[in-house]
This record gives structure tokens, C-alpha cells and sequence, in this order.
């Protein structure tokens, strides 16, 4: 209800008129209540303040007659139908003229005033028989009077009401209806200050205009439309404020803070220039500065302090002989930090020249030297043993080759014999068979061991994926259509590009391919997509396996590890593992993801657009 | 008959070898060092060379090196080193072929024959107009016939036309998409990828081991080359 109510802009704006006129009501009765405070209509009874009243009429009545009558005009018909009368006197107590049915002396006046020439008595008839402005001022005062206890208790209430509309409308700032969070409405978008700047000069320009009022009827009126108006302008700013508040935003909006924040950050951009101007420069014209910068401090100093030759001399002395050690062991330092500099970067060739150091400088600079040819050592030692370890696999691999020729030549031969026996048959066959496996994985063991120490020439060309995957898929045409394969390659249109060695991209397609045709369910379709995700090219090959896939797909690029526990099938286990060394050499990634019966095998390069 | 030299320190490979090259009536020299090879060819009149590359005294490589000196008979180099800088380097001392141990021997029998009629029978062939000759295949455009080292491929007219291309254009990457244009006389639109399928058939008929092919070879994610070895 209260969000409703928040959220209305009708609410909003009946609450502002509310409180506007209530603005009014309140101000009126207070100061009609200031006013019966101060004439004691809470303290003296009624008659009192009657005859106050009527007194002070009558001394207005009384300077009035008397000013006319000094100037020989008479003052009788002005009070004709009043329920004022007068007496005017000599001083000798002679009437002169009097308005005054009966005999004054014989009757009390309401008011005698003395002047220099003549007495004046008025009487005001408390029956007020004529209906005149005495009257109607008693007859009004008389009514206040009663009402003056009233008049607190409306005052109060109004005030009352006055808080709680202000409270709404502070509250309420800044909702709209369908949101739920306050914002500044659009005039509200000037920063704070600027409004309060604005609003000031209206209160200024206002003063003015007020002071140059003349008349009094005017001033009047016109200060009670613009105290109005400042009411409803002063509501609208402080609902302002009330919003900055809840948005918290009051600072961070205002065009001072924004230049001053600006000032700020220009005073720190210029900090931090210097600083990096300073870091930049070589430690030697650091030091040059700074000594230069602590000299001309001194001498300054030197000037304003002492005054005497010889004190000059002495410090002038002792600066020349400072000076060259100063850039000594700012240039030693020099020389330590750049060689420690080239370690950092992996130049394990560089050598601090320790020729001209000597001291601790020299002994630091050795040391440095030392971890370098340490590194430089442990380097060498860790390549010589790839190396090795890759010759190693060659070499053994070669020298298996040979004995394995024999096999297969054999074997070969036996078979020739046509022998009748048919289990010599079957295991001649066997051998026939195992042979080539063993052939295929001494092959393949080499590739692995090649590919995963990055010993392999890789050879970076534009190479068009579209065309490889035909290319591809045009070797493998025989052998899917034997394992009862359907293929379905999606294409894009356009051909897309990336930076590849072909012979190896058509290596790990190899692999892949092999793999589907030995472990894909019979009947099935087998898909391969080539897309373009953003800048990069990607290659999905999905299949459904003909054993199930009890192990993770972490696993399955693990070296010798196949999806057939039981290693019956022909096959190294290398495929994958040689398939995604290869991918990481050309910068490309190979991702595996067994769901289920899917297997899917996805690589990903980047396309030449994209690099 | 030809004189056939086997030359390896493997005595088992030399005899099986011996055994096979004897069952196509070759007359077989045997050598188990490059030394006693290059005897064998000073002192006899041999046809062809099989000859490993890693034996002791003299290895192959050096041994063909002293024998080009005198000779140009065909030689093919037999060896465990798989490697692609190998096969480079062996080519270029001379060699005419190269099998990688362990080896097929069906390959290796054809890949002999091969060498041996070209060195035998086509050696000093007078070119027709109609004819492009590419090392050991020759297609004659007018009777369609095309051959491989003097035996004859039957092709089809596609393949044909896509051979005709190749030999039009020795030693130039030609992409699927130029192939349809020119072939099919039509644009590709996608249809490119039958060109892998054509090639590939059309390798498997003039290739001894289309796995590893002599002439039309496969650049791959680019396109295809039909290779001249003598420029």
C-alpha cells in the first residue's frame, strides 16, 4: 500500500499541494498564536485586552481630531455615525467644541490626551450602538479570543500533518511506478551544487525585487506568492537531496567533485609518469640526478647558513672526490642488474664482465655468472636427454625393423608352401598377423616419441580443412563403406583457412578416421562438422563405439591406452596420443568427450582470420 | 634374364629376398658389405641394385655415391630409416627408389619390375605429338591409352582427363576445385569432394603402393601433384 502510494506520481503530486496549503495553514496560526502570545490573550481576561483595544483606537481617534481641529478644520463629521465622540479643551478646562451628548466632566473618558495648546478627551461607547471599526475590531478580537486555544490545537495538528507529508515525499522521492529502484527524474539530472547554485540566485534575485518593493499592500503580496513558491522550489530540492541520498550520489554527481576528481587524476597521471620516466632511467643517470639534486640543496643551504671560503672549499672537495666513487658503484650495480636482467629474460649466455669491479661487487657478479652457467648446464643437460631419449627409440626402433623383416619375409614365405596341415595354417596366419601389428607399433611408438618431444619438423602453411577433410575422407572411402559405415560431413560454404603442417593435420585425420572405422558400430552413421566458432575453426568427429566406454576420456590419450580393454583388435593404443601431440605442435587443441556410446573428438584452430 | 645384385648385412634378408626375386626368374648376385657390391658390379654385368643403407665398411649411401661414378643402372635403397630426411637424401645421391624395412613383398617385386623395364625397354623412347611422357607413365591422348612404366592402366574417362591434367601441369598443386572446373567443365559448388574420391582410384591404379605415392601426391588440405623426379 505504502509502495503503491510511493510509487504514484497523482499521490506525489496531491501530498506536494497538501502540504503546500498546509504550509499555509500552519503559518498563518502560528503567527496569529505569536501574535495573542504577545498581546496576552493566553494571560489577561478578555475585558483587559477590550479596553487595551479600545484605548488604542481612541488614541488614534484623539491625534486625529487634534491634528484637524490645529489646522482650523473640523474634525465633527468625520465621527458622525462612529461610536467615537470627543471633548476638546483649553488648557484652562473651557470646552471648545465636543461631539459629546452629555456633560464630559460628568463622565469618565476613555482616553485624555494633553497637548501644549488644548486637552482632548475621547469617548468610545463600549455599547458600540454604530457599526464602525472599533466595533468590528472588538467583535473580531472577541472571536479570536475565543478560538485561541483552538488555534494551537489546529496549528499543532497541522503541523503534524505538514511532518508526515514531508516524511512521505522525502520517502517517496525518486520511485516511479514499474520501478523498483530510485532514479532522479529528468530536470532532477543536474548535479547537486548546480542546483544549489541555481536555487540561490532565485533567493537572491527575490531579495532584490523585495527590497525594491515600495509599497507595503504589494510587499505584502508579493512575499506571501514567493514564500509559496520558495515552499513548493525548497520541497522539490530537498526531495532532490533525498534521492542523491538513496543513490548515494550526492558527492560523486556534482560537477566539483567531478573537476576535482579530474584534478586528482591528472595530478596522479603526472605522478605516475614521473615515476615511470624515473624507473626507466638507468641507474647511473638516477644517480647522477639525484646527486646533482642533493648538491645544488646543499650549496642553497650552504649560501643561506655559512658564509665563510674555506667551508666552501672543504665541501666543494669533498663532492669532487665523492662523486667518482658514487658513479662507480652506480655503474658496478649497473652491470650486476643487467646481467641479472639477460638471466631473467633466459639469455643463459650472457656474462656480467666483471673486469673493472672489485670488492663484494665483483664476488656478487661471479656468483650471478655462476647460476648462469648452472642454468645453462641444467638446460643443456635436459635437451641432450630429450634428444636422446628420442635417438634411443629411433636407433631400437631400426634395430627392431630389421629382425622384424626377417619375420614378415618368412612368414610370407611359409605361406607360399601351401602346407596341407591346417593348423599350421591357422598359425602361420596368427603370426602373419601379429607380425604386421608389431610392425605398425614400432611405427607408431617412433611417431609418438617424436611427436610429444616436439622433434618433428613442423612445417606452418595455410592449409584449406574443407579440402583436407576431403582429401581425407576420400582415403578412408573403401574402408568405411567395408565396416558398413555412412558418413555425413558438414561442410561450410566458404573455405576455411588455418595455419597447419598438411602432413601432420592429415596424420591426426589418419588416426582419427582409423579409430572410427575400427571401433564404430556397424550401421551407424559416423558425422563430421566443420565450423567457424568465432575465430576459430572447428573439427567434430562424433561416432558411436561398437564396445562400451568404461574409461574416462583423460585416459583414452594416455599412451597404450585403447577403448577395448581386452586388446584383441589390431592397433598400437598411439593413435590418440600421437593425434594430439600432434595438435599441440600446430597450436591446435584435441578434446575428447565420451557420452554415453558417443564418442566425440573435436579439434579446435585457430583460422588464419583470427590469428 | 637380369642380373639382379642384393646387397644387405642381413644374410636372412638377402636369401628371402634371393627367394623372391629367383621365383620371377631373376639371375640374383648377392653382397653382405657395399665393398663386395661394388665388386660384384665391376666384375659382372648387373641390371639392378637392392641395397641397404646401414652395413658395415661402406654404407649405402657412399656406395652409391662410388657407383654413379661409373654407372647408371637403377638402384633401389632398402632400409629400416623411415624418417622423410632419409628418404631425401637417398634420392638425391642417386637413388631410383627407395622401400622402407619391414617391406611387402608383393611392393617390392613390383617396384623391381618397374625399374627394370624402365631402364631396359624405355630407356631411349622417341616421343609421339600426342604423347606426354612424365618419368614412367605415358598417356597418348589420341588412343587413350595410358601406361605405367610400360604396363598398361585401364582407366576410366575421368580419371583419364584427370591424369591428362596432371601431365598438362607437372609439378603444380592443382586444387579439387581447379580439377572440377577443368574436368567437369562445370563449377564445383560443393561438388569438389568427388575429385578426392577420383584421385584416389585413379592412385590405386598407377601407384605400386598408393599409400606412399611415386607420382600423383597428395598436398594435403591444398590439393594434389603429379611429381617428375628428372626435371
Amino acid at each position: 500500500m505504502t509502495k503503491n502510494l510511493a510509487h504514484s506520481t497523482i499521490a506525489k503530486v496531491s501530498a506536494i499541494f497538501l502540504i503546500t496549503i498546509d504550509m499555509i495553514v500552519v503559518a498563518v496560526f502560528s503567527l496569529g498564536i505569536l501574535y495573542m502570545l504577545h498581546a496576552g490573550f493566553y494571560i489577561t481576561s478578555f475585558n483587559d485586552i477590550k479596553d487595551d483595544l479600545v484605548s488604542d483606537i481612541a488614541y488614534d481617534y484623539v491625534y486625529q481630531v487634534y491634528t484637524e481641529y490645529t489646522y482650523g478644520i473640523n474634525p465633527t463629521d468625520r465621527f458622525e455615525n462612529s461610536n467615537f465622540s470627543f471633548v476638546i479643551t483649553d488648557l484652562d478646562g473651557t470646552e471648545l467644541l465636543s461631539t459629546h451628548l452629555e456633560d464630559f466632566s460628568s463622565e469618565l473618558p476613555t482616553v485624555r490626551v494633553d497637548y501644549s495648546e488644548y486637552i482632548v478627551y475621547g469617548y468610545i461607547d463600549e455599547t458600540f450602538p454604530n457599526n464602525d471599526k472599533a466595533a468590528t475590531v472588538v467583535r473580531l478580537a472577541s472571536h479570536v479570543y475565543s478560538l485561541r486555544y483552538a488555534a494551537i490545537i489546529i496549528d499543532v495538528i497541522a503541523a503534524i500533518i505538514f511532518f508526515i507529508l514531508l516524511v512521505f515525499l522525502y520517502f517517496s522521492a525518486g520511485y516511479r511506478s514499474g520501478r523498483d529502484t530510485p532514479a532522479l527524474p529528468a530536470l532532477g539530472k543536474i548535479p547537486f551544487d548546480v542546483l544549489t547554485f541555481i536555487i540561490f540566485c532565485i533567493a537572491l534575485l527575490e531579495l532584490s525585487y523585495l527590497s525594491s518593493v515600495n509599497s507595503t499592500y504589494l510587499l505584502i503580496i508579493s512575499s506571501a506568492i514567493l514564500l509559496v513558491a520558495d515552499f513548493v522550489i525548497f520541497l522539490l530540492y530537498t526531495m532532490n537531496f533525498a534521492i542523491r541520498i538513496k543513490l548515494n550520489n550526492l558527492i560523486s554527481d556534482s560537477v566539483l567533485y567531478k573537476i576535482l576528481s579530474w584534478f586528482f587524476n591528472f595530478l596522479k597521471n603526472i605522478y605516475e609518469l614521473g615515476i615511470h620516466i624515473i624507473s626507466r632511467l638507468p641507474l647511473v643517470w638516477k644517480t647522477v640526478c639525484l646527486f646533482i639534486a642533493v648538491l645544488i640543496f646543499e650549496f642553497i643551504m650552504m649560501n643561506i647558513f655559512y658564509s665563510r671560503a674555506e667551508m666552501a672549499a672543504m665541501w666543494f672537495f669533498k663532492k669532487l672526490i665523492c662523486f667518482p666513487i658514487l658513479i662507480f658503484v652506480a655503474l658496478s650495480l649497473r652491470n650486476m642488474q643487467k646481467g641479472a636482467q639477460q638471466i631473467a629474460d633466459g639469455n643463459l649466455d650472457y656474462q656480467i664482465d666483471t673486469k673493472f669491479m672489485f670488492g663484494d661487487f665483483k664476488k656478487s657478479a661471479e656468483d650471478l655468472n655462476s647460476i648462469n652457467i648452472g642454468m645453462q648446464k641444467a638446460v643443456d643437460e635436459k635437451m641432450r636427454s630429450e634428444r636422446l631419449k628420442t635417438e634411443l627409440i629411433t636407433n631400437v626402433s631400426h634395430d627392431i625393423k630389421t629382425p622384424l623383416t626377417s619375420i614378415i619375409n618368412y612368414v610370407d614365405l611359409i605361406k607360399k608352401e601351401h602346407i596341407a596341415n591346417e593348423h599350421v595354417t591357422e598359425y602361420i596366419n596368427v603370426l602373419d598377423r601379429q607380425s604386421v601389428r608389431l610392425k605398425k607399433l614400432i611405427e607408431d611408438l617412433v611417431e609418438a616419441s617424436k611427436a610429444s618431444t616436439g622433434n618433428l619438423p613442423v612445417n606452418l602453411a595455410p592449409c584449406d580443412v574443407g579440402v583436407l577433410l576431403d582429401q581425407a575422407i576420400a582415403e578412408y572411402d573403401d574402408k568405411l563403406k567395408a565396416a558398413d559405415l555412412e558418413l555425413i560431413l558438414n561442410k561450410t560454404l566458404f573455405p576455411v583457412f588455418i595455419m597447419a603442417d598438411g602432413r601432420h593435420l592429415w596424420r591426426i585425420f589418419d588416426n582419427l578416421l582409423n579409430n572410427i572405422c575400427k571401433y564404430t558400430q556397424a550401421f551407424t552413421r559416423v558425422y563430421i562438422d566443420l565450423q567457424v566458432i568465432g575465430s576459430d575453426a572447428v573439427i567434430i568427429f562424433r561416432n558411436i563405439s561398437k564396445y562400451p566406454l568404461n574409461i574416462s576420456s583423460d585416459e583414452l590419450v594416455e599412451r597404450f591406452v585403447r577403448g577395448d580393454s581386452s586388446r584383441n583388435t589390431e592397433g598400437s593404443g598411439l593413435g590418440l596420443s600421437i593425434a594430439k601431440s600432434l595438435a599441440d605442435l600446430q597450436n591446435g587443441i584435441l578434446d575428447l568427450m565420451v557420452d554415453g556410446d558417443l564418442f566425440k573428438v573435436s579439434l579446435k584452430f585457430k583460422t588464419m582470420e583470427g590469428r | 634374364m637380369y642380373n639382379v645384385l642384393i646387397c644387405d648385412d642381413e644374410r636372412d634378408i638377402v636369401s628371402a629376398l634371393k627367394i623372391y626375386l629367383q621365383s620371377e626368374d631373376y639371375n640374383i648376385f648377392e653382397a653382405y658389405t657395399g665393398k663386395e657390391a661394388l665388386d660384384v658390379i665391376e666384375k659382372n654385368d648387373i641390371h639392378l641394385v637392392l641395397m641397404d643403407i646401414m652395413m658395415p665398411e661402406l654404407d649405402g649411401i657412399s656406395t652409391m655415391l662410388k657407383l654413379r661414378e661409373t654407372s647408371n643402372i637403377p638402384v633401389i635403397l632398402l632400409t629400416a630409416k623411415s624418417e622423410d630426411t632419409d628418404k631425401i637424401l637417398g634420392l638425391n645421391v642417386g637413388a631410383d627408389d627407395y622401400i622402407t624395412k619391414p617391406f611387402n613383398p608383393v611392393e617390392l617385386i613390383a617396384r623391381v619390375k618397374s625399374q627394370l623395364r624402365r631402364y631396359m625397354l624405355l630407356g631411349g623412347n622417341k616421343i609421339k605429338p600426342s604423347c606426354f611422357t612424365i618419368d614412367g607413365i605415358e598417356l597418348d591422348d589420341k588412343s587413350k591409352v595410358v601406361t605405367v612404366d610400360g604396363e598398361n592402366v585401364s582407366l576410366t574417362p575421368t580419371e583419364f582427363e584427370i591424369l591428362k591434367l596432371f601431365m598438362q601441369h607437372p609439378d603444380e598443386v592443382l586444387s579439387p576445385k581447379e580439377i572440377y572446373r577443368k574436368v567437369w567443365n562445370d563449377n564445383p559448388y560443393g561438388a569438389e569432394s568427388t575429385v578426392a574420391v577420383h584421385i584416389r582410384h585413379l592412385r590405386e591404379k598407377i601407384e605400386i603402393n598408393p599409400a606412399e605415392p611415386r607420382y600423383l601426391k597428395v598436398v594435403w588440405g591444398q590439393g594434389y601433384k603429379l611429381e617428375r623426379k628428372n626435371l
